[in-house]
């Protein structure tokens, strides 16, 4: 039936069937093209995003990716940043004429010999350095010159622009970025991450009053390294750190060992004298000494075979404001025993964290050196600051505690935004902060120093001037010193903490010769409280207050047991406190 | 010979290929441009972190203290600091501030004006020596 059909009407049907068959072949050729078609438009317009989407978009992740953070000072001033430099680079191959090319390219660039680039040009790589790192100076006369096979290249440098202000707290980084000293070292991590600018508790500004305060000193008395820490009491932040002979960390490979070493926070001293303060607080808190007690200081003190003297001894009775204020060796040394000695002592200095490595946010960390054996001789050396060796900021965040609100103070070297964290372990009560803030008051105001003191803050204070070990690490040198003062001011509720440690300082004509922190430590304390107070907004003293610790002082005119003479001596009155 | 509904298809195809030869060189520029802009922009961030880093070089206290030192300008001290009680009330300053018209021998007025000198002094009677 059906072929019949096909042959009887056979035009019709075929011509039907082509007609279908075009017509598909057209709707698949439409359909084909329409694809093509669209996916055009799509490459044309949303290729880009493609694109965009490969190169993971954008100025900002370009410049981020390599990038380490910068260092900013409390106040946002820039202690540490990456800047782009451009170096040169030549294809010799390219130049018209190398030897011409090297003559005008050495006389755009310092430092650049033409005879040495020549040299270097005719080697016959394909590729050679002109200079690195051009300032945009020399980028543009090089830009001008239009010479044909020259080429920059970009790398990234770390740059500290405030030089050696803050070498030792910053440190460097080497070639590819990393942290090599300091806390870009201690840091590394935070500061590889980039992002957020890492803001240290350090202010330039009170820093550079103090590196130039100590400098002055550091100088004038021919001191083989020096040390100065200004430490807020109530944060523990340390505002500013110093230590010399410092070093410039833009270019930290010409720095000597020496100058690298941080004396603040990696070496460990014997700090002498200073340490009373230490011993002071001790007994007091031990309530088996009190500020009305007396010691017997008419001899030197005999503990087995050793004897322990004063170096101005009185040759009396001394009282324990006495024993502070003139720093008498015997008074303190029966002040440690009558608080309990060893025991007492091995108990208060772990409180204090004296044992252990100091922690801060820098590599340089000084461990303490701890006598071993507690004997008698060790237990009152110790009390008077001998044969126990701490970094100068263990002792600073330790006097920080004692006389600023009893509780522990935990340096640190990164600004502490909001309240300071809760709960710091209680050290001292507060009648034995109020008692060791007096006797500070006293040095400064009666006893070893007097250098201290200034007309617009009440200063409280201790000296310290320790015999520095021999060489041989046995016995004493008997030559060079550590002089040194601690101050903290205003005395009366106390801020700021200010250390200054100078290590073997040889008196001048302007202190007749002598080296005693008193004379030489103390001058450098006190030019640095009367010019920071003001940078940091510390109202003067006033009058009342000057009042009430004056009152405390009774003075009873008694004879000096080594010259026979009156003298003033020193006695707390109990007036009201 | 070409129907009518194939020569209006044509032309639509022909406008469709201008349109997108079109859209492509539109796209292609803007790529360019933005590309541009993106190194604009992280050229001028480089120049500003060393425009900022020169800014704290040159104002770097250590600079600042020579210069103002060669200005005559001395180091603060806290000398320079006084409580505002010692220095007089807020009345006696208005009253020390205030003018006092004052006749000159040849007739005219004149308003004299008293600037109060601010002196520094500490209370040394108390301290004992």
């Amino acid at each position: 039936m059906s072929g019949g059909r096909t042959t009887a009407g056979g035009g019709l049907p075929m011509v039907e069937r082509g007609r279908l068959r075009v017509r598909l072949l057209a709707a698949v050729f439409a359909l084909a093209f329409l694809s093509v078609g669209i996916r055009l438009v799509d490459m044309a317009s949303g290729g880009s995003r493609e694109r965009m989407a490969a190169g993971s978009g954008g100025p900002t992740a370009a410049m981020r990716t390599p990038d380490r953070a910068e260092i900013r000072d409390r106040n946002g001033v820039l202690l540490a940043t990456n800047v782009q430099v451009l170096s040169l680079t030549a294809d010799p191959s390219r130049l018209p004429d190398p030897d011409r090319a090297a003559e005008l390219l050495a006389a755009r660039l310092s430092g650049v010999e033409a005879a040495e680039l020549k040299r270097r040009f005719a080697v016959g790589r394909r590729f050679a350095w002109v200079k690195r790192e051009l300032t945009p100076a020399e980028q543009r006369a090089v830009l001008e010159l239009g010479l044909p096979g020259l080429d920059f290249r970009s790398s990234q440098r770390r740059l500290y622009p405030q030089r050696r202000l803050a070498s030792h707290v910053l440190g460097f980084t080497g070639v590819d970025n990393q942290g090599l000293a300091g806390i870009e070292l201690a840091m590394d991590e935070r500061l590889q991450d980039g992002g957020e600018p890492l803001v240290l508790s350090l202010d330039v500004r009170v820093q550079e009053v103090v590196r130039d305060s100590l400098l002055a000193a550091y100088r004038r008395f021919r001191a083989i390294g020096a040390c100065a820490i200004v430490l807020d009491v109530r944060s523990g932040e340390l505002l500013a750190l110093v230590s010399l002979p410092d070093f410039d960390p833009n270019a930290y490979e010409r720095a000597r060992p020496a100058e690298r070493e941080n004396r603040c926070t990696g070496g460990v001293y014997e700090l002498g004298s200073l340490f009373k303060v230490i011993t002071a607080a001790m007994a007091l808190e031990s309530g088996r000494v009190g500020l009305y007690d007396r010691f017997d200081a008419r001899e030197p003190i005999r503990i087995g075979r050793n004897r322990i003297g004063d170096d101005h001894a009185k040759k009396r009775w001394l009282t324990v404001p006495e024993v502070f204020a003139f720093s008498s060796n015997v008074g303190t040394v029966q002040m440690a025993f009558a608080a309990g000695g060893a025991t007492a002592q091995q108990a208060f200095l772990e409180r204090l964290g004296m044992t252990r490595p100091l922690e801060i946010e820098l590599v340089q960390r000084g461990r303490p050196l701890v006598p071993r054996r507690w004997i008698d001789i060790v237990s009152a050396t110790v009390s008077f600051g001998h044969g126990i060796a701490v970094t100068p900021l263990h002792f600073a965040a330790a006097v920080a505690g004692l006389a600023g609100d009893g509780t522990r103070v935990a340096p640190t070297l990164l600004r502490r935004d909001g309240p300071p964290e809760t709960a710091r372990p209680r050290l001292v009560s507060d009648r034995t902060v109020r008692d060791l803030r007096w006797l500070m008051w006293l040095v400064v105001e009666k006893g070893t120093g007097t250098k201290a003191r200034l007309p617009a803050y009440m200063l409280g204070g201790k000296t310290g001037t320790a015999d520095k070990p021999g060489r041989n690490r046995r016995g004493y040198d008997g030559e060079a010193v550590i002089a040194s003062f601690v101050g903290l001011f205003p005395i009366e509720d106390p801020r700021y903490l200010v250390l200054v440690t100078l290590d073997d300082p040889k008196g001048d004509k302007g202190t007749f010769g002598f080296r005693y922190g008193g004379w030489t430590a103390a001058p450098v304390v006190a030019t640095i409280v009367d010019r920071i107070g003001p940078i940091l907004g510390v109202p003067p003293s006033r009058p009342a207050d000057r009042q009430r610790f004056a009152a405390r002082l009774k003075i009873v005119p008694t004879m000096n047991g080594r010259t026979g003479e009156m003298e003033e001596g020193l006695a707390a009155l109990d007036a009201g406190w | 010979m070409i129907s009518r509904p194939a020569i209006v298809l044509l032309a639509l195809l022909l406008l469709a290929v201008g349109a997108v030869y079109q859209l492509k060189y539109a796209v292609r520029n803007l790529e360019l441009q933005r590309a541009a802009i993106d190194r604009a922009i992280v050229e001028t961030r480089w120049r500003l972190r060393s425009l900022r880093a020169s800014w704290a070089y040159l104002t770097r206290p250590e600079r600042l203290a020579r210069l103002a030192a060669e200005l005559g300008l001395e180091p603060a001290s806290a000398t320079r600091i006084v409580e505002l009680d010692s220095i007089g009330t807020r009345d006696q300053l208005e009253f020390a501030a205030r003018p006092v018209p004052v006749p000159l021998p040849s007739g005219r007025e004149v308003l004299l004006r008293a600037k109060p000198v601010v002196t520094f002094a500490f209370d040394s009677g108390r301290e004992r020596r």
